[in-house]
């Protein structure tokens, strides 16, 4: 029932999301663009890329994301769909997962989509053995980036400041996921083992879901 | 050394200097309630003023 | 009663603060490799303890407000998060003055001092967030929910010597299975973390008075509208 409940949530997103793709194209623009401006800010082909390629990646992969994740709850404001959907059988928890790995999928995509252009422009060394590392780090700190930015997108969907509170709240909540995803990263394309990073990432997720799916009935409902 | 001296002593001013201003800030929030409880407090008992 | 128990406070956190002003300038030599600059830890460790104390508190009291509904608890949740700032302010002020001397830059980026500067940053966002939202069981809701997030950063703080290999110094404290201050250098620092205590009674005391009157003045102001 419950998974039933998350896969009608997370698809009626998804649907919603592919029938305009604002979020998707704007996501994936603003991604490319980073990439080319950090590339005019640092030589992509000296060897010093290497110490902070991960870096590189995942300040990307943040920035892109929070155009995605901060609509997650904001586009449910016209016609007062947010308060139908509380309102629903629908439970806080399955909105949230639902809305969670839908914003999920859709950053993971746009990641996979950068990943290419990233490789290319700062001609990163590339081997088929770093495929699986690095789609593993890619799933675990997406899903620690969308678990926050769904949650506080949630709590700061009805404030009158919420332009100003939601990346005010969400980064600093972040930075600890996404050093663990850029020192991991790092590591991957310099073909080096994981590290301490994937055990504090793995930690850091089931930690922040649980908290986020105990708090969000508190956040919606009250 | 000397320096050493200094820092210590600038560290030991920064820490009171912190708490200083929180202090001062405190004091001066107490103050604005206070005002403003005598203000509400006044509408509140003669009403339609 | 509770101006009795203040200035009693204030009284016995003063004259134990000077005591303790005493022993650390007059009584104790230098440090062999630091000089003078190592007495900046008796207030730097102490003023981070009860940081991250203050903090895990908040959680606590947050989670009585939601549990009980009850806003004495958020107004003292608030008042015990604010005061960890400052004291997590001074924490970082006096850490950053002694790293100057010791490791000649003013900041590094290892993991304590990035992660209990994000815990900084967090419950900053918490007073900011505090002031955004007008309704008071919605604002104690919601900075509920912050201060755990926050809280779960600020035992990754605690934790991050032990996690990763850090610039930061290594549990130098007894009761962290460290043990490597001399003979009467260690006292010190208990001393002044009790002062430090005193002092932040007294001031979460004034600060949740504080709570309760703003509460009030919006319980008087709508019932000044009503009429």
């Amino acid at each position: 029932m419950f998974l039933r409940q998350v896969w009608t949530i997370a698809a009626k997103d998804l649907h919603s999301e592919l029938r305009t793709k604002e979020a998707w194209n704007a996501s994936i623009a603003f991604s490319v663009v980073i990439l080319l401006l950090f590339s005019f800010a640092f030589d992509p082909s000296s060897e010093q890329i290497r110490e902070f390629s991960g870096g590189l990646l995942w300040m990307t992969y943040a920035f892109a994301g929070a155009l995605v994740l901060n609509r997650s709850f904001a586009r449910e404001l016209q016609n007062d769909c947010l308060d139908a959907l509380i309102a629903s059988p629908v439970s806080s928890a399955a909105l949230f997962v639902g809305k969670a790995l839908a914003n999920f999928a859709l950053l993971f995509a746009v990641e996979v989509v950068s990943l290419p252009v990233f490789v290319l422009f700062y001609n990163v060394p590339w081997g088929t053995g770093q495929i699986l590392p690095m789609l593993l780090v890619m799933v675990l700190g997406t899903w620690a980036l969308t678990v926050i930015g769904t949650l506080f997108s949630a709590l700061t969907v009805n404030l009158r400041l919420r332009e100003l509170m939601l990346p005010t709240l969400v980064y600093p909540m972040m930075i600890p996921a996404l050093i663990s995803a850029m020192t991991i990263t790092t590591n991957v394309l310099a073909g080096d083992p994981m590290g301490f990073g994937l055990r504090f990432l793995v930690g850091f997720d089931i930690i922040f879901t649980l908290l986020s799916v105990v708090f969000v009935d508190t956040v919606l409902v009250g | 050394m000397n320096r050493n001296v200094q820092y210590m002593l600038l560290g030991l001013g920064a820490a009171w200097l912190i708490m200083f201003i929180y202090v001062v800030l405190i004091t001066l929030r107490e103050r604005k309630l206070r005002k403003e409880l005598d203000r509400v407090r006044r509408m509140v008992e003669n009403p339609g003023k | 009663m509770r101006e009795k128990i203040i200035i009693g406070l204030a009284a016995f956190a003063g004259a134990l603060l000077a005591w303790n002003m005493n022993t650390i300038f007059t009584a104790l030599p230098d440090e062999l490799n630091q000089g003078a600059i190592y007495r900046i830890i008796y207030f730097h460790v102490p003023a981070n303890i009860l940081g991250m104390l203050g903090f895990g508190l908040g959680m606590l009291l947050s989670i009585g407000y939601l549990i009980t509904k009850d806003l004495r608890y958020d107004a003292l949740a608030a008042s015990v998060t604010e005061v960890s700032l400052v004291f997590a302010s001074i924490g970082l002020a006096t850490g950053s003055i002694w790293a100057r001397i010791i490791w000649g830059v003013w900041w590094a980026w290892d993991y304590r001092l990035t992660s209990w500067l994000v815990c900084w940053l967090i419950f900053g966002g918490y007073l900011m967030l505090r002031r955004a939202i007008d309704e008071p069981n919605q604002r104690a809701r919601f900075a509920a929910v912050v201060s755990t997030l926050g809280s779960v950063n600020a035992y990754i703080s605690y934790m991050s010597i032990k996690w990763w290999t850090t610039q930061h110094p290594q549990p130098v404290l007894t009761i962290r299975d460290g043990g490597g201050m001399a003979p009467g250098m260690e006292a010190p620092i208990y001393w002044n973390l009790l002062a430090l205590a005193c002092f932040s009674a007294i001031l979460v005391m004034v600060r949740t008075r504080q709570e309760a009157i703003a509460n009030e003045i919006d319980t008087l102001r709508r019932m000044a509208h009503a009429q």
